[in-house]
């Protein structure tokens, strides 16, 4: 008997857990000659404002031990422009496409929400509230429970679609951001976005990105990111999504297995773009080994005694 | 397309350069492609590394680069061994557009060290069609001018200048540019280091059209982490286009030196 891989997020369902992650994967038919996107649970475009922005000045990223620091400065071409000539396209694919989106004032995150809310090739909207990379927004948001609260339940008031919270790494207390996010009314919650980190060039002394602050994502993040999503996983009920390093199946279970209904692949796609196809079938082949009948199944199943002690030194 | 597995076939190393040629399955490529290249090493370094196309047999299945050692996964490749496993995604980006053919003015290749490669491709397919050309190649040092010997196997040896006067005419290779451009040019094709090509550019502007082969950092290699943008002037706005996608060959008018 095959293994059931469909997973249910609130409202919506994925034929499988395995999602690409925002700004990883462009408007999503970017990755069209390398991936098939109908084969992937769900595809998180890059992130959206109402004026689309120009990015920062380059160089935009740097690669950093078992990662790398991003600073592209959410570079997008703006929501009335995506709406207009990428959603159509968007409509006759067979997979959950997510809108990822931001905004420097709680108002243009509340247009935003309301703008992609209409567009119906699009089946949750993930708010970006912990971009590191903006001066002026992102970080703010993110990192203050009062005031995740504050634009979750304005964007919530916005749309009827799903609305996915991606929180931050940088928080002082993720859980309570989480919370706080799910008390405002967000239907499931994305861990997590990238960690602000910085690299410096010693023979020049330059930093490595123009920005100095860049994002760190990929295996190196991996840690840290699966850390949150036990924790996030334990202090709400909506579901929560892992990310960050995921490059194969046995990350990818480590997300679940700490909590995680689906995960989102993003720096790996730049190694291999076919790598989420070998996670998913890696997941199939655990769930078989192991006797899950099911991904669902599998969710939080970590062996889980005694609660975590406080000091973990 | 994804990532394809190769073998390494040989990798003949000079000084800080290596030739290295894999063997696999090989999709027909343009000169001005590029490949993302990877040893399979584990987790670091992670990122492929971009890599212009020297020369290609899609029939015997063979890939062919030309490297310098400049950091941690140039050492890599530098030092693979035949039999060792790669992996590489291409090809990529958009090639350098091919001139009318023969009967037209010749054009010029214009390389400087590891831009070289990407203008031996052209030269070869150039060769190929009968389109006349020149080639000039600036180097610091005579160990720094590449595939001299290549080149010249193909009929149309390069003129060279290095820096030191060590081989050919002494100074840059703008002042042989300059004297092609005068004679009459169809149309000029340049890859190397930054100053060179804006060197070229202006040169160039309002006279001949031409192709410049930009670098720079890259994440993916094929389109959408907007990591390898550089600023173009598109209908007379400053516009941030992708080396990977957009390029790496843009209209040396339209590249905005910042
Ligand atoms: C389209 C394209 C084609 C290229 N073709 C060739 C080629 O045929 N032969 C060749 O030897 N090199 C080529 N390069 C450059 C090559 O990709 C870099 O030298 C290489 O990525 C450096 O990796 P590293 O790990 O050795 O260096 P790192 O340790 O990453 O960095 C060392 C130094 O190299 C610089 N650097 C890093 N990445 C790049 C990059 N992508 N472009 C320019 N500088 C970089 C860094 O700023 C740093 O100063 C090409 C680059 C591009 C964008
Ligand atoms: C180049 C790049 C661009 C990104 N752009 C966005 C973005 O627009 N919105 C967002 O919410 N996250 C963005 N991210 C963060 C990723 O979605 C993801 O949270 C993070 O990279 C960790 O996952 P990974 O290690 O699998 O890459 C970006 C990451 C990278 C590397
Ligand atoms: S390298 Fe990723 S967009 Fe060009």
């Amino acid at each position: 008997m095959g293994v059931d891989l469909a997973v249910t997020l609130g409202s919506v369902r994925l034929n499988n857990p395995v999602m690409l992650a925002s700004g990883c994967c462009g408007y999503g038919m970017d990755m069209e000659p390398h991936l098939d996107l109908n084969r992937l649970g769900g595809v998180c475009l890059k992130g959206l404002s109402m004026a689309g922005s120009e990015g920062n000045k380059p160089p935009r990223i740097w690669e950093t031990q078992g990662g790398m620091l991003n600073a592209i400065g959410l570079q997008n071409i703006g929501v009335s422009r995506f709406l207009a000539e990428k959603a159509p396209k968007l409509r006759t694919y067979g997979t959950a496409f997510v809108a990822n989106f931001y905004g420097h004032t709680v108002d243009q995150y509340m247009e935003a929400a309301r703008a992609l809310g209409e567009e119906p090739a699009l089946a949750a909207l993930e708010m970006n509230i912990s971009c590191p990379n903006i001066q002026e927004g992102g970080i703010q948001f993110g990192t203050d429970p009062a005031s995740v609260y504050k634009v979750t339940k304005a964007c919530r008031g916005a749309t009827k679609k799903p609305l996915w919270v991606k929180l931050s790494p940088n928080a002082a207390d993720v859980a309570a951001t989480a919370k706080a996010a799910q008390d405002a009314g967000a239907d499931a919650l994305t861990c997590i976005n990238t960690m602000p980190a910085m690299a410096i060039d010693v023979e020049r002394r330059e930093f490595r990105i123009s920005n100095k602050v860049g994002g760190l994502s990929g295996p190196a993040l991996k840690p840290i990111a699966v850390r949150i999503v036990y924790q996030v996983a334990k202090a709400v009920t909506i579901p929560v999504v892992g990310i960050g390093g995921v490059a194969t199946a046995a990350d990818a279970l480590e997300f679940i297995l700490a909590g995680a209904k689906a995960v989102q692949v993003g720096t790996a796609l730049f190694v291999d773009p076919q790598c989420p196809y070998a996670i998913l079938r890696g997941i199939e082949d655990y769930c078989a080994r192991h006797g899950f009948p099911s991904v669902e199944s599998l969710v939080g199943q970590v062996k889980d005694g005694a609660p975590m002690p406080k000091c973990h030194e | 397309m994804g990532v394809r597995p190769y073998t390494v076939l040989h990798n003949e190393r000079r000084g800080p350069y290596c030739t290295l040629t894999v063997g696999g399955e090989v999709e027909p490529s343009e000169p001005g492609q590029f490949y993302m290249v990877r040893g399979d090493w584990g987790a670091d370094p992670l990122l492929p590394r971009p890599l212009s196309i020297l020369g290609e047999d899609p029939a015997a299945g063979t890939l062919s680069f030309l490297l310098k050692v400049v950091g941690r996964g140039s050492s890599l490749l530098f030092e693979l061994e035949p039999g060792h496993k790669v992996t590489a995604l291409g090809p990529l980006g958009r090639p350098f557009p091919m001139p009318p053919a023969p009967g037209g003015p010749p054009v010029a290749l214009v390389g400087g060290g590891v831009g070289v490669p990407p203008l031996v491709f052209l030269a070869r397919r150039l060769a190929a069609e009968r389109i006349p050309y020149a080639f000039l190649q600036g180097a610091r040092t005579k160990d720094d001018l590449l595939l001299v010997e290549d080149l010249a196997a193909l009929g149309t040896p390069p003129l060279c200048t290095t820096e030191d006067g060590s081989a050919g005419a002494k100074g840059l290779v703008t002042a042989p540019l300059a004297v092609a451009l005068d004679a009459g040019l169809g149309a000029v094709y340049a890859c190397g280091p930054e100053g060179m090509l804006k060197a070229v550019a202006g040169m160039c502007a309002g006279r001949v059209p031409s192709h410049l082969s930009l670098e720079a950092r890259m994440g993916c290699g094929y389109g959408v982490c907007l990591g390898c943008v550089v600023p173009i002037s598109r209908g007379g706005a400053r516009v941030y286009e992708r080396v990977c996608q957009e390029g790496p060959v843009f209209d040396g008018e339209a590249v905005l030196w910042e």
